[in-house]
């Protein structure tokens, strides 16, 4: 058992991805994730990577897709305005099947915004941000302690669907520090590319073959210097070379789409508390999940059947297990830091009878536990009926 | 069933001051001690002189939501956090105030003609458990510089609460400063432990949540 030592959210992702084998890391400079470039500026060339301070986010994005096609794991991290200006590199590396992760650690926003405060406003970017039909896993931590856990998942996931990944953490949690313990080598698992002898010298090597990466899962990408092939951001056929035909684009864009959207039970990480028996069901993720918990809490010692759901993975969204819990409860409350951006994907799954309440904010502060309590007697007396 | 708050503390004043360093040895010192603690801090982008402050939350349990809204322990460094904060002060919390720009040697909520321009009257009214002391300046008397004010602190806050053992606390300061500053930062500890001979143990209340008539 290793030693308990104080830990800080930035930290831990940055030191989570070197040990999830990141050798490769992009970025500029944006409060609040500067301190996740700092400790990779610090750690990197120990470990033999590359750190490299680009001119803007824009170059930073690239700059990480280059790295993983040319064999190396590679992270870049940023905030909200950042987030954005790497949207169009998201797509291209969406349409090239490039493994990466893309931290964003999310402030106020639009705009400038507030740059020391909290926000979970990108939820929808994360999702949507890049234009053009495609699928996204976005994973979202609310401890220290899950941020190192998470960001070694989110660079499996990246290889193993040949996508990119977005890490989503907020102000609160990459400031914020905490007890922290160094899991051990065999608590984690490391997803690595297909070494250079796994790959036979004769073989045509197509990267991007429907029958051979979509079933079971697109296979990983090898290491450098073996494997040759096209990439391409245009409509490309399963060798990468371009080809504005209809049938191969058709194919392409819901392979793509595909991929991620039937391996959604595969993916999707949750966390539960108190569901077995709940009436009201509070949905809330990353770090108003734990107001949330602390709420449920209290709820639960004036015996109010209230219980907690938190999506991990929150796209794509855990939806066989919610559709399950949704179907079960009385009411639902979900509470977030915007203004209902993910209510609006979960609302569509829930059946008009059912209570629905939002707890939302957006004045850079964490929602606290008593606007959540709130919610809940105010539903809780809904079911029950005044006296 | 019943709940237990975290004990809170938070270190104000501006920036340079060293009260996020403070807050981070704290810390240190207490999950050396075995305890779940979440430090946080704020600060803007004025980010020397400008308003800031540390908090540091510890229970014997993990600690779920990481803010606190009101504190047992209140550190002022500055004069101007002293307005900005003292309403956060739980009843009889301990506050900690630097006199240094005060021009105030000792103050006493008994009699309020001895309150330093600029203290609010109902400060008294919250707490009477306020401890002054010119840290800065006998930072400077003593060491020659005022940055081991915040460390100055941190010994006399022990001394009185006795959250952390003195030892652990020179430990974990003998292992986040840089090595040349290590001898000035436990002087400055030994110093601040000696300044007050009061005694204001923090306990963990647990909230009781009454059901009903029961």
């Amino acid at each position: 058992m290793s030693e308990t030592v104080l830990m800080q959210g930035d930290e831990a992702v940055a030191l989570g991805a070197i040990r999830a084998g990141c050798r490769f890391y992009a970025g500029y400079p944006i409060t609040p994730a500067s301190e996740i470039a700092e400790v990779m500026a610090r750690e990197l060339p120990k470990v033999g990577g590359v750190f490299i301070q680009m001119e803007d986010e824009i170059a930073s994005a690239a700059a990480i897709i280059g790295a993983s096609l040319a064999g190396v794991k590679s992270m870049t991290a940023t905030s909200g305005p950042g987030f954005s200006l790497m949207q169009e590199a998201i797509g291209y590396a969406i349409m090239t099947e490039t493994p990466t992760v893309f931290v964003d650690v999310m402030r106020g926003g639009p705009s400038t915004g507030m740059p020391t405060k909290p926000s979970q406003g990108d939820i929808m970017q994360a999702r949507w941000g890049t234009h053009g039909d495609h699928s996204i896993i976005a994973l979202y931590p609310s401890t220290v302690q899950e941020a190192y856990k998470y960001i070694i998942t989110a660079f499996n996931l990246a290889e193993k669907y040949r996508t990119p990944v977005v890490f989503l953490m907020d102000e609160i949690l990459g400031h914020m520090r905490e007890n922290f313990r160094m899991p051990s080598d065999n608590e984690i698992f490391v997803f690595n590319r297909l070494k250079e002898e796994q790959i036979k010298e004769e073989e045509v090597f197509l990267p991007y073959e429907p029958e051979e990466y979509a079933e079971p899962t697109p296979s990983p990408l090898v290491e450098m210097g073996k494997a040759r092939f096209h990439v391409s951001g245009l409509i490309h056929d399963e060798a990468g070379f371009p080809m504005a035909n209809p049938d191969v684009a058709e194919r392409l864009i819901r392979r793509l789409v595909e991929k991620i959207r039937l391996h959604a039970d595969e993916i999707a990480i949750y966390d539960e508390y108190l569901t077995e028996d709940a009436d009201i069901l509070v949905i809330s993720y990353g770090i108003t999940a734990r107001s949330a918990m602390r709420a449920v809490k209290i709820a639960r010692n004036d015996r109010i059947r209230a219980g907690l759901f938190r999506p991990i993975t929150i796209w794509p969204v855990p939806r066989t297990r919610l559709k399950e819990l949704l179907s079960r409860v009385d009411a639902v409350i979900i509470a977030e830091m915007n203004l209902g951006q993910y209510a609006h994907e979960i609302i569509g799954m829930i059946r008009d009878d059912k209570k629905v309440k939002l707890v939302t904010k957006v004045s850079g502060e964490l929602i606290t536990p008593q606007e959540i309590l709130d919610a809940i007697t105010e539903v809780q007396s809904g079911i029950v009926g005044y006296y | 069933m019943s709940l237990s708050n975290p004990i809170s503390l938070r270190f104000a004043g501006i920036g340079g001051q060293g009260n996020i360093l403070m807050g981070i040895v704290l810390a240190r010192a207490l999950i050396k001690e075995g305890k779940w603690v979440v430090q946080s801090q704020s600060y803007t982008a004025q980010v020397r002189g400008g308003p800031s402050h540390c908090d540091v939350l510890f229970s014997e349990e993990w600690i779920d939501y990481p803010k606190a809204e009101t504190f047992d322990v209140l550190f002022a460094l500055h004069p101007s956090a002293i307005m900005r904060h003292y309403s956060l002060l739980k009843k009889n919390g301990v506050f900690f105030v630097d006199t240094s720009l005060m021009n105030m040697e000792s103050f006493s909520c008994m009699d309020p003609e001895t309150l330093p321009t600029g203290f609010p009257i109902e400060v008294c009214r919250i707490t009477r458990k306020i401890l002054g002391f010119p840290f800065t300046k006998a930072a400077i008397d003593k060491f020659h510089t005022g940055v081991v004010a915040n460390m100055m602190g941190l010994g006399a806050l022990v001394r009185v609460t006795g959250i952390v053992d003195i030892e652990t606390l020179k430990e974990t300061v003998t292992e986040t400063v840089k090595k040349k500053y290590v001898n000035m930062n436990i002087e400055a500890i030994d110093y601040g432990y000696e300044l007050f001979d009061k005694e204001y143990k923090l306990t963990q209340r647990k909230k009781k949540y009454p059901i009903g008539f029961e």
